[in-house]
């Protein structure tokens, strides 16, 4: 009797002391670069490092699949894309994958339902702002240039047959340009790809992008911010980053944001741009009625479920000055939003509520 | 008279092998936890190099040795952080990005497909998951 007392205890402390803990789940992480021009972070929890590894792989071949879909620089053989569609623009439909018809169909849709800010069918005047970007000696596209461009950005003419699975941009000169959608967009596929396969609980960060789904199977260590935010105990928290320089100079970050299997999308001026001999900072989000880049704030962070729609509210908020795109928001259900204004001054819909779901760093 | 199930020695041995595992378990996540002063170079998602954030120091990764960068590269370490300082990349958005030491920014230089992380555990060092950009 007193050996079977013994070796109980024995089991049982040996037991306690081994990853029987949390059912065997514990969080590994993975990152990669490449798709979509980004460096991608991949968060999740697993029973094994092989389990986590077979999800690792489907995250990072989903989104090289959806980068090859979605370029408009390049061209993969075998393979109908972007870039394929405007090649053809004038002159013949082309026959493309799903996810394209999909994104594009979303695009057009929301266009029509929240906002003609965010045209995918702006092309014409994004790429002379690219050209200029990547140019050795950048310099500002001249306002003729910009406004002959801007003719051929009907979105209407952008003929979708969803039987047929085909895209016809019906005049030539005609391009379409996703970057304001497509990686969100395709953070929410990839995200009911690991739902799918039975990932319970992940988070992926993806430059300015955060897809997450369920919650912390194991509660975190406290930490400073636990103190004034208890909820990242248990649910993924993200930080939104400073822009580091104007008003934000020696901030780093801004705002903490609990996540309740929502997606984050941040859009912001400071990543993307060219400085003119002037000294002008030009960036990557052009407003398509001055065709110049919008200054009405440094960057704008959606929150809400979908993240494709996460993507295409945070590109049109940044379009639009501060006070309307706060009506904007706040019209919406399961919508919030962060600003972060040119003056320094940080504003937040109110569905976000410090301590509970949300802190400001800087007050 | 009665006898105890269990007499002295046996709690002495019990109480002896819990001591130890616990000793062993904290020794286990001390020794196999990174700390936050081990900064990974990674070149084309491999890992290249490792510095100190403790010890100033620059490391040149030459476009001879790794021929994706659009040139030789600079990291250096200084005053507990570690910044890319000296690159080619389109309007210089690399060396753009200012010096870190944490966990939760790492430096990413696409155009020469190096990312310079600071490791360790973000979430117990911030309470953050991530950083959006």
């Amino acid at each position: 009797m007193r050996k079977l007392i013994m070796g109980l205890c024995l089991f049982l402390t040996l037991t306690l002391l081994t990853a029987c803990q949390n059912g065997g789940m514990q969080m590994y992480e993975s990152h990669f670069m490449g798709p979509f021009d980004t460096q991608f972070e991949f968060r999740a929890y697993a029973d094994s490092q092989d389990t986590f590894d077979t999800y690792a792989k489907l995250v990072e071949d989903a989104f090289t699949h959806y980068h090859e879909l979605y370029d408009q620089y390049n061209t993969y053989e075998g393979l109908n894309n972007i870039k394929t569609i405007n090649d053809a623009a004038g002159d013949h439909a082309v026959e493309v994958d799903e996810a394209i018809i999909d994104l594009l169909e979303m695009s057009i849709a929301d266009y029509h339902t929240y906002s003609s800010k965010v045209n995918v069918a702006l092309g014409p005047v994004l790429s002379l702002w690219h050209d200029a970007r990547e140019s050795a000696d950048p310099q500002v596209p001249d306002a003729d240039s910009l406004e002959r461009a801007s003719q051929y950005c009907d979105i209407e003419k952008v003929q979708i047959d969803k039987e047929a699975k085909t895209v016809f941009l019906t005049e030539a000169g005609m391009s379409l340009d996703v970057g304001a959608v497509a990686k969100g967009y395709a953070c929410e596929l990839v995200k009911n790809q690991l739902v799918e396969a039975g990932c319970e609980s992940f988070l992926i960060s993806a430059g300015g992008n955060v897809v997450s789904y369920g919650h912390r199977l194991v509660e975190a260590k406290p930490s400073s911010l636990s103190k004034v935010l208890p909820a990242c105990l248990n649910q993924f928290t993200v930080g939104v980053q400073s822009p580091g320089d104007g008003a934000y100079a020696n901030i780093a970050n801004t705002v903490a944001i609990v996540l309740d299997g929502q997606s984050v999308v941040t859009s912001g001026d400071y990543q993307r741009y060219f400085t003119a001999a002037d000294g002008t900072r030009y960036h990557h989000l052009i407003d398509p009625e001055t065709l110049y880049p919008a200054n009405y704030m440094r960057s704008v962070t959606v929150i809400t479920e979908d993240s494709g729609l996460a993507d295409f509210l945070s590109s049109t908020l940044f379009l639009m000055p501060v006070d309307e795109g706060q009506a904007f928001v706040e019209s919406l259900e399961g919508v919030e939003a962060v600003w972060l204004c040119n003056d320094g001054t940080i504003l937040y819909s109110s569905g976000l509520v410090e301590g509970e779901n949300f802190h400001l760093y800087v007050s | 008279m009665s006898r105890k199930l269990l007499n002295r020695s046996d709690w002495v041995v019990l109480g002896t092998i819990l001591i130890g595992a616990l000793v062993l378990y904290g020794l286990f996540h001390f020794l196999f936890s990174q700390s936050s002063s081990q900064v990974s170079v990674y070149y084309d998602d491999r890992l290249v190099a490792t510095l100190d954030l403790n010890q100033d120091e620059t490391l040149v990764l030459s476009k001879a040795d790794y021929p994706l960068l659009l040139d030789d590269l600079e990291i250096t370490v200084s005053n507990g952080k570690v910044a890319i300082t000296k690159e080619t990349s389109p309007n210089h958005i690399c060396s753009r990005q200012a010096p870190t030491s944490s966990t939760l920014t790492p430096l990413v230089c696409l155009p020469n497909h190096v990312v310079v992380r600071v490791e360790g555990d973000s979430l117990q060092e911030e309470g953050l998951d991530s950083v959006i950009r």
